[in-house]
């Protein structure tokens, strides 16, 4: 059952266009990744659904119902710029945005100390905002976002300034709350973040959608094309061979890519041949970033803008 | 379900009732007032008596003036400090090359000024004063009496009079003036105020309305900045996926107005309890008796009457949306703080602009071209209630005046809603006024 729906959905801002006929659905109790490079589109994409600005063209319905601003209390939204009331104290922040939400001060208590004991912050719950780290600010906004169970959440940029342990953090909560039966759509341009996270992608380039499917289906569709090898010396050798299409060296480890699935056997032939000292010789599926690579090679663009 | 404007208007007001500076203005604002008022009173009649000597030089042409005015210095109150003699006279002999010595002489303060009287005074000559300063009034006066009164005595001294008869026949009338109430008096026929009744009133009127500008560019500039504040961290994002842009700028605004509204309150109920025990509790510090300036505030407070106040929280009321709407909106379209304060700049002038008007206004509250200008929706807040204050209009003319000026705000809101809704969300370059008038219509 599709929770989120968007048909052909138009966005300009004066001349240009933000948004290009995208139509995408999002199943229930999935989590949904919108990728692609900075101004592609997502953040616009994501606010139209919130109801921030207004499509020019296009529907946008949830559950079926086209007036999503009656149901916003039922979504949690983290935009891409974070911040909060500077001077305001932590539980009065998320007690405001609670309220705003439609909870009662009884019950938003009780939420909001177990979520801040769930982030290890209770005992900065009387502090004000500015005395907290950036880290620490992004988790109290993550709570706002998600205090008041919504059934949809929708997270801009939801990764970009956490360190490694935070990001294991979010990324726990995100499947944990998704386990609870809400759906997640968020939006990145660090591909690799989605890997292991999404159950469905939509890539998005230019304002237009590139590719839209499950995550596994678009990895079955590109094909293992791919070799990871690691070696000891230099690469030297094969770096012109025939059976080679490109390839990423980074000194003691290279990604290759191959000009057909089956090219892998005369490769590893030659690098014997050569006197290659090879480690490790792995096929491998494409990286997401690969996939958008070659998508958007496909429709004769440049990705120069792409990272 | 609980009401999300609410949430609003309670932490627009929680934040800044629990604020030090609200605390801080609460106390400091009535002191700097009372302050601000005793010390203009005081520099008023505060006057300018020389310690030293001060030597006057005399050019004296006829001849007779001279020593009629050694004989009257003495008896001016200006030419004395506590009860000493502190001008002294002498005379020059009238030369052209004199008086540019003289003036040397004054220059390097030698003497404190000269003064030259021609021949032909008791015709229509012109005396000259000449000092280093042309502001020092009260002696110029004290000058021009002094010899008036010598010139004029020799004038009917000529024409046969004695002295005593002219000043009995010269004496001036008792004069005072009333104002006619439309209400009815204790005796049953209309109520009569006066004058220093309607002073009193006009004085309270000055310290309301100076009260309604304080509290709009304090606190309009607070809503502006925290528009700001939201827009800039960007949290505003947040609020309009819960609530709509006009719901978010209603909550502020009667925030803040109740803020305002707080204060005063505030003020009023001490103030009220003050002043109707200050002598029971000047007493018990032992003090006899408040000196003139805080007596005419007493009484400026004490004639102030419940009807007046309530017009004036009407109007304060009105006014503060109407201004903090506008300031609201530029908040909403700018990017930084120093930008806002320079594109809020020009709203300034909608309140200095009625606040200089209402000076001379109060001389002709009745002409037309007064009544006009206190029904311009922007001025009405302050020279409407000016006019209640001086010479009460009919009842129609206010309540009229009040609907067209809440229409008004109404339709301001209305128009910066729109503004502020796509405001809020844009950055970068501040809009034109001709896409700031597109946004209306969006």
């Amino acid at each position: 059952m599709n929770l989120l729906q968007l048909e052909n959905v138009h966005k300009k801002f004066g001349d240009f266009t933000a948004v290009s006929d995208i139509s995408f659905s999002i199943q229930k109790g999935s989590i949904y990744g919108l990728l692609g490079p900075n101004g592609a589109g997502k953040t616009t994409t994501l606010r139209m659904i919130m109801d921030i600005i207004a499509p020019d063209a296009g529907t946008i319905t949830l559950n079926g119902n086209r007036h999503i601003r009656d149901f916003l209390d039922r979504i949690g939204y983290l935009p891409e710029e974070r911040g909060l009331y500077r001077k305001m104290k932590v539980r009065d922040v998320i007690l405001f945005i609670a309220e705003l939400k439609g909870l009662y001060k009884q019950q938003a208590l009780g939420e909001i100390e177990r979520w801040l004991e769930k982030m290890q912050l209770s005992e900065w719950e009387n502090k004000r905002i500015d005395e907290l780290s950036k880290g620490m600010a992004q988790k109290i906004q993550f709570i706002t976002t998600v205090i008041h169970k919504p059934e949809l959440i929708i997270l801009d940029e939801p990764f970009s300034g956490l360190d490694p342990i935070n990001m294991t953090l979010l990324k726990d909560l995100m499947l944990e709350l998704r386990d609870e039966g809400s759906t997640i759509i968020f939006s990145t341009h660090v591909m690799e973040q989605v890997e292991k996270l999404c159950d469905h992608i939509c890539l998005i380039h230019q304002g237009k959608v590139l590719i839209e499917d499950e995550l596994r289906a678009v990895k079955r569709a590109f094909g293992k094309n791919s070799v990871e090898i690691e070696y000891v010396g230099s690469l030297e050798p094969i770096r012109n061979s025939d059976w080679i299409q490109g390839i990423n060296d980074f000194g003691q480890y290279a990604e290759v890519k191959l000009r057909s699935p089956e090219d892998y056997r005369p490769l590893l032939q030659e690098l014997v041949e050569k006197g290659v000292d090879v480690t490790r010789f792995e096929l491998v599926e494409p990286t997401l970033h690969e996939i958008f690579v070659r998508s958007v090679e496909a429709q004769g663009g440049t990705v120069q803008d792409a990272e | 379900m609980p009401n999300k404007v609410v949430a609003v208007i309670k932490r627009e007001y929680m934040t800044r009732v629990k604020s030090k500076g609200f605390v801080a203005s609460l106390f400091f604002m009535p002191v700097l007032m009372c302050g601000l008022v005793l010390l203009s009173g005081f520099l008023a009649i505060m006057e300018d008596k020389p310690k030293e000597m001060r030597k006057l030089a005399v050019i004296d042409e006829t001849g007779e003036i001279f020593t009629e005015m050694q004989a009257a210095i003495a008896r001016h109150s200006t030419f004395q400090h506590k009860g000493e003699l502190v001008y002294e006279l002498f005379e020059e002999a009238a030369t052209e090359a004199l008086e540019i010595a003289l003036q040397e002489r004054v220059n390097t303060k030698d003497i404190y000024a000269y003064l030259a009287i021609p021949k032909n005074v008791f015709a229509n000559g012109e005396v000259r004063l000449y000092a280093r300063t042309a502001t020092n009034f009260e002696v110029q006066r004290a000058l021009r009496r002094m010899i008036s009164d010598i010139v004029r005595d020799k004038r009917f001294a000529d024409s046969g009079y004695s002295q005593r008869e002219v000043s009995q026949l010269m004496r001036s009338v008792k004069f005072n003036a009333y104002a006619v109430k439309n209400s009815k008096g204790d005796t049953g026929g209309a109520a009569v105020e006066s004058s220093i009744e309607t002073g009193a009133r006009l004085g309270l009127g000055y310290v309301l309305v100076f009260v309604l500008y304080m509290f709009v560019i304090i606190y309009a500039n607070s809503i502006m900045r925290s528009v700001l504040e939201e827009k800039t961290t960007r949290i505003v994002e947040v609020i309009v996926s819960s609530i709509k842009p006009y719901q978010l700028l209603l909550g502020k605004l009667v925030g803040v107005c109740s803020v305002c509204l707080t204060m005063l309150a505030i003020w009023v109920l001490f103030g009220v309890v003050l002043i109707m025990n200050i002598n029971p509790l000047l007493r018990i510090f032992g003090i006899e008796s408040l000196p003139i300036q805080l007596l005419l505030i007493v009484g400026t407070v004490k004639a102030s009457s419940a009807e007046m106040l309530t017009y004036f929280f009407v109007y304060f009321i009105i006014g503060f949306f109407m201004y903090s709407t506008l300031y609201a909106v530029v908040g909403a379209i700018c990017g930084s703080e120093e930008e806002a304060q320079q594109a809020g700049a020009p709203l300034v002038m909608l309140i200095i602009v009625p606040f200089v008007l209402m000076v001379q206004l109060v001389r002709i509250p009745d002409s037309t071209f007064s009544v006009l200008l206190s029904h311009v929706p922007f001025f009405s807040p302050i020279l409407m209630f000016m006019r209640i204050n001086v010479l009460m209009p009919p009842l129609w003319e206010i309540l009229l005046n009040i609907l067209v000026v809440c229409a008004t705000v109404g339709l301001i809101m209305l128009m910066s809603g729109k503004i502020y809704r796509v405001g809020i969300l844009m950055y970068g370059k501040r809009p034109t006024l001709r896409q700031l008038w597109q946004w209306t219509r969006y």
